[in-house]
């Protein structure tokens, strides 16, 4: 909580620095806040983004963006990459949720455009609430049980290069590679199901379900949550 | 369905990624001075250029009318954004009273493009130059001998309210897309450098600008752009407003 606190604080003070330094930046014709959506969020991750970028020196800008992923594990709709050996003894509905607060800093490296346009460098470091759910159906047998595991926290690190245009005057279009790493705490990584329901000695691997969320695109299925993201948003500049 | 999204993202990604992109800024060490009175800027006859280098030799060169009534217009725009007025006097608009132009404003803007080009001049190393930290301002350099034109021109300060005129032009250059590449595609290992060989940027503009006081008769800031991409719109806006607002802000010791 005091992390996602701290977050949230240093967000809001890159927005008051960067209002006081409007009138040091160019922006685009002036504009240097940019109110974005990533269409890719409920395409492939059924979830919902929003961010801002704020414009605070001529090659650089700050970025606060809010994140819902929502992940259905064997889902006819979303196949993932990786085949699970856990299938025979586990249920066929799970449901991992996660909200998440990234702040970064994105770095412009046309030298003729200034931010916010052109390609550009992002830098993000966010926290992650996760919440998973699901039916738990042990060996094979016909008894089920539902599970609920969570609030799990855990930190976000990405990379993404990218390029921003501006159209019409005040609309941007933000297409952008990430590479991305969860962080979950060692406590958090093993589940044990016996907490819920004495008698049933299971334990679920957390790295089993987090390494889903590396990125939206390809997953390398580490326990680490690392993987390709892939992000296209559309925003309005705004003076 | 998430491979095709990939890929063609990809297309779209290396065409715009592979941009480059180069600024040069020059000042006048007596701009620092002026700047706070520049708010009054009169351009000559703004130019927009366009060849295509895949076209036949006969209309390879091409003078868009429509590109550059696009091109004044974005300029008027951004300089009222910066703060600027800025005033367009346009051969394309004369009337049989508008003798100013043939008699002074086109001799004018001759010899500030030929004092530009020919007349040799040093720049002071600045911290604020191209290797210096231009991630936050713009790089720009500092004249050590001014470029300078006649004196005959001052008396048109009286007469435009403004001692600062300036020339504005733009020249883009589109070669013809190889698409030869393509072929490499057959080797699928070969797909994605097929695609960014083939997306990448076919075009280059350069944007320029000369600001000129005509009562010190010297040359006050110059600066030129140059992009690998045609001028659409939103680089067109983005362009001219950062120019303006750079003409604005004075030289850092």
């Amino acid at each position: 909580m005091k992390k996602l606190v701290f977050t949230i604080v240093i967000g809001l003070s890159c927005l008051l620095v960067a209002s006081q330094a409007q009138a040091q930046v160019s922006g685009h014709r002036g504009g240097i806040f940019v109110i974005k959506t990533d269409l890719m969020s409920p395409l492939l991750d059924w979830g919902a983004h929003a961010g801002l970028e704020i414009v605070a020196f001529r090659k650089i800008s700050f970025v606060v963006d809010y994140n819902l992923q929502r992940e259905f594990l064997y889902g006819n709709f979303l196949k993932r990459n990786r085949e699970f050996d856990y299938d025979m003894r586990y249920g066929e509905d799970a449901l991992m949720r996660a909200h998440t607060i990234s702040v970064g800093l994105r770095m412009y490296s046309n030298k003729a455009l200034p931010a916010p346009q052109g390609s550009y460098w992002e830098f993000k470091l966010g926290i992650a609430r996760y919440q998973i759910s699901g039916v738990l159906t042990p060996d094979r047998s016909s008894a089920q049980y539902t599970f609920t595991y969570g609030p799990l926290a855990a930190g976000r690190l990405s990379t993404t290069y990218g390029h921003q245009w501006i159209l019409f005057s005040r609309m941007s279009l933000d297409l952008g590679f990430s590479v991305n790493f969860n962080m979950f705490s060692y406590s958090n990584q093993y589940l044990n199901v016996n907490e819920t329901y004495p008698g049933i000695n299971e334990e679920i691997e957390v790295s089993e379900f987090t390494d889903l969320y590396g990125g939206n695109i390809w997953n390398f299925g580490s326990s680490l949550g690392v993987g390709f993201g892939l992000h296209l948003a559309v925003g309005i500049v705004v003076p | 369905m998430r491979l095709i999204l990939f890929a063609l993202a990809g297309v779209v990604f290396f065409g715009s990624c592979g941009v480059t992109s180069e600024l040069l800024v020059e000042k006048s060490p007596e701009h620092k001075n002026e700047v706070k009175k520049i708010k009054k800027i009169v351009t000559i006859d703004p130019e927009y250029s366009l060849v295509y280098l895949a076209k036949g030799a006969d209309d390879y060169y091409l003078r868009s009318e429509k590109k550059e009534e696009e091109f004044t217009k974005t300029l008027e725009k951004s300089a009222k954004k910066a703060g600027i007025e800025l005033v367009v006097l346009d051969k394309e608009n004369l009337n049989a009273n508008d003798l100013d132009y043939f008699n002074y404003l086109a001799p004018l803007k001759q010899q500030v493009m030929v004092a530009s080009t020919l007349q040799d001049v040093t720049l002071k190393k600045s911290r604020y130059g191209e290797n210096g930290r231009n991630w936050v301002r713009a790089p720009y350099e500092v004249f050590k001998e001014v470029p300078i034109i006649t004196s005959e021109y001052s008396h048109l300060a009286d007469k435009y309210g403004t001692p600062y005129f300036a020339m504005h032009g733009m020249l883009t250059v589109v070669e013809k897309r190889n698409l030869k590449p393509l072929w490499f595609m057959f080797y699928p290992v070969m797909i994605p450098v097929s695609i960014a060989m083939v997306a990448k940027p076919n075009a280059h503009t350069y944007y320029y600008t000369v600001v000129v006081n005509v009562e010190t008769s010297e040359v006050l800031y110059r600066e030129v752009r140059y992009i690998t991409q045609k001028p659409v719109s939103g680089v067109l806006q983005g362009m001219t407003y950062d120019s303006f607002r750079i003409v604005k802000k004075p030289a850092k010791k």
